[in-house]
């Protein structure tokens, strides 16, 4: 596992010189573009800059964006007490130093995702559609693939991938817009064209076309990766790949599309929130691998080890691995394990359950939607013949008819 | 959420731990996708194809795309607004009442527990 972290480490390093070497190339291109043959430095360091501000904003406040974005709402466990165990559980699982900060978004579509600079101050957030939608197993599955996420510091590399690539398009849509407008060597020609600024001109052009794209392209490519990864380190967790499977084809199911995403955050989600069903297609411009493909990996694992993970992966995706070869080593497969040590193969069982008995579907429904009403201030009304109103602080008429009795409740 | 007839804020009914949106005006129902997929776990008994029709078109109440109409229920007599995206149902004042009736007559292979649910909810009587 801690191998798992130190390649994601070293990938970041990689990741981040390789685009920020395409940000200083197309910073001196810029430069050389708009301020003639001495203007590359100066393009530099305004790349750099703008990339310095972007990073140190995102490093500072970038969880915060993230979740207001999402329009994320913390929760405390008594608003939510099944979430706050699922997460607690899945906490000491990951074996993550505290506890995350739990939000939920209030959409239909189920989706979650993980944010935060690094585990000591991760949040989690998931979708009130999530919380609906799914079973304790699912949920479960969900919440330990998001704890992977933390835990394998995916969190940290996707805030400064996405800023990265965020920088990049920034710079290279201010640059077109700039040639538009006509401010650029190549239209002006004030040296007379003799210094080569044509070349540099298009050269310019080509790369601020081309540099969003391959940053884009870098950035999902890093992304699909890490879902992958967070799969096998979540099924991990519970041992019951299962959970996750199950709750990743409802997921992938629902007919809603979630409010509150963009292209730029759209990675951050265990299902791309921006595609539907049926345009699940994997390509160089998804941001997710294919949901039946990381259902079948599951699906097929004969335990709940990474080792189980690993060759699920290879038999189904027919490739390379995905997973270290340094963290296979310090953890073997369970099914494995056990046979060395002369023992039969214990069953692939869910996580302990917390004491009591789950609530059922309708009644974790209830407790998502009852948080949303408190937090928005309708007021409850108990109709005596079982029902109960509720009013919105907005509501116009001043009674309110119990379609069950025909009581008419008064409001004022 | 707002009546997609009338717009103006609806209100919700909680009973038997499922919700419903309703109008205190015109007494619509908006049935969510999330509710319905409580109530009857399974949605099959709700495709229908849009119908044509005269009826003016209804926008979604939370993804405000138009919605289709569809003919739903035993007969196919009950004509009701469904969201594209799947949002949910809507069903005008009357069209619960007449759904619940069309119950009665013939059973829809809905689930007892259901069919049970809306017609206490909706009592087909005439003290409306």
């Amino acid at each position: 596992m801690w191998e798992q972290i130190a390649a994601n480490r070293r990938k970041s390093i990689l990741l981040v010189m390789s685009a920020a070497l395409l940000l200083g190339a197309l910073g001196w291109a810029l430069g050389v573009n708009f301020m003639g043959r001495n203007g590359g430095v100066p393009g530099v360091m305004l790349a750099l800059v703008v990339w310095l501000v972007m990073t140190l904003t995102a490093w500072y406040q970038g969880d915060n964006i993230m979740l207001s974005v999402a329009g994320a709402h913390r929760v405390q466990k008594e608003d939510l007490p099944q979430l706050f165990n699922v997460v607690e559980e899945m906490t000491l699982a990951a074996g993550l130093p505290k506890m995350p900060a739990v939000y939920v978004i209030d959409d239909p579509a189920p989706n979650a995702f993980a944010t935060g600079r690094r585990a000591e101050n991760a949040a989690i957030a998931v979708t009130s559609g999530l919380l609906k939608t799914l079973d304790r197993d699912e949920l479960q599955g969900v919440v330990a693939h998001e704890m992977a996420h933390i835990r394998n510091r995916d969190i940290q590399l996707m805030l400064f991938a996405g800023v990265l690539a965020g920088a990049i398009v920034i710079l290279a849509e201010g640059g077109l817009r700039g040639m538009w407008l006509g401010g650029g060597r190549s239209r002006s020609r004030r040296d007379g064209g003799s210094d080569g600024s044509g070349i540099v001109a298009i050269l310019a052009v080509v790369l601020m076309i081309l540099a969003p794209i391959l940053a884009q392209l870098i950035y999902f490519a890093v992304s699909r990766k890490r879902e992958y990864l967070a799969d096998a380190s979540g099924a991990s967790f519970t041992r019951y790949p299962e959970g996750l499977a199950s709750a990743l084809e409802k997921i992938s199911r629902a007919p809603q599309r979630l409010g509150g995403a963009t292209s730029a955050t759209a990675p951050m989600y265990i299902i791309n929130p921006l595609k539907r069903a049926g345009e699940m297609a994997a390509n160089a411009t998804s941001t997710h691998p294919p949901i039946d493909e990381r259902v079948r990996i599951l699906r097929s694992m004969a335990g709940g080890g990474l080792a189980d993970y690993e060759r699920s992966y290879r038999e189904v995706t027919k490739g390379g691995g995905v997973i270290p070869k340094s963290a296979l080593q310090g953890e073997p497969a369970v099914a494995a394990a056990a046979a060395q040590a002369g023992q039969p193969a214990p069953q692939v069982a869910p996580a302990p359950v917390a004491a009591g008995p789950a609530p059922s579907a309708r009644e974790s429904a209830r407790q998502v939607d009852d948080f949303f009403y408190r937090k928005d201030g309708y007021r409850k009304v108990d109709c005596a013949c079982g029902t109960t109103l509720r009013i919105p602080p907005d509501f116009a008429t001043p009674a309110a008819k119990c379609p069950r009795c025909g009581t008419l409740h008064d409001l004022r | 959420m707002k009546c997609p007839a009338c717009r103006v804020p609806m209100y919700v009914v909680e009973y038997q731990q499922i919700e419903l949106d309703l109008c205190g005006a015109c007494e619509g129902v908006w049935f969510d996708s999330g509710e319905l997929a409580l109530l009857l776990g399974d949605q099959r008994p709700l495709d229908a194809a849009p119908a044509p029709t005269d009826e003016a078109t209804r926008s979604c109440p939370l993804c405000d795309k138009p919605m289709d109409k569809v003919n739903i229920g035993p007969g196919r007599r009950v004509l009701v607004d469904r969201c594209p995206r799947g949002c949910g149902l809507w069903f005008d004042g009357a069209e619960v009442a007449a759904l619940v009736a069309d119950l009665d007559a013939a059973g829809w292979g809905l689930p007892a527990a259901v069919h049970g649910f809306l017609r206490e909810m909706f009592p087909a009587k005439g003290g409306k």
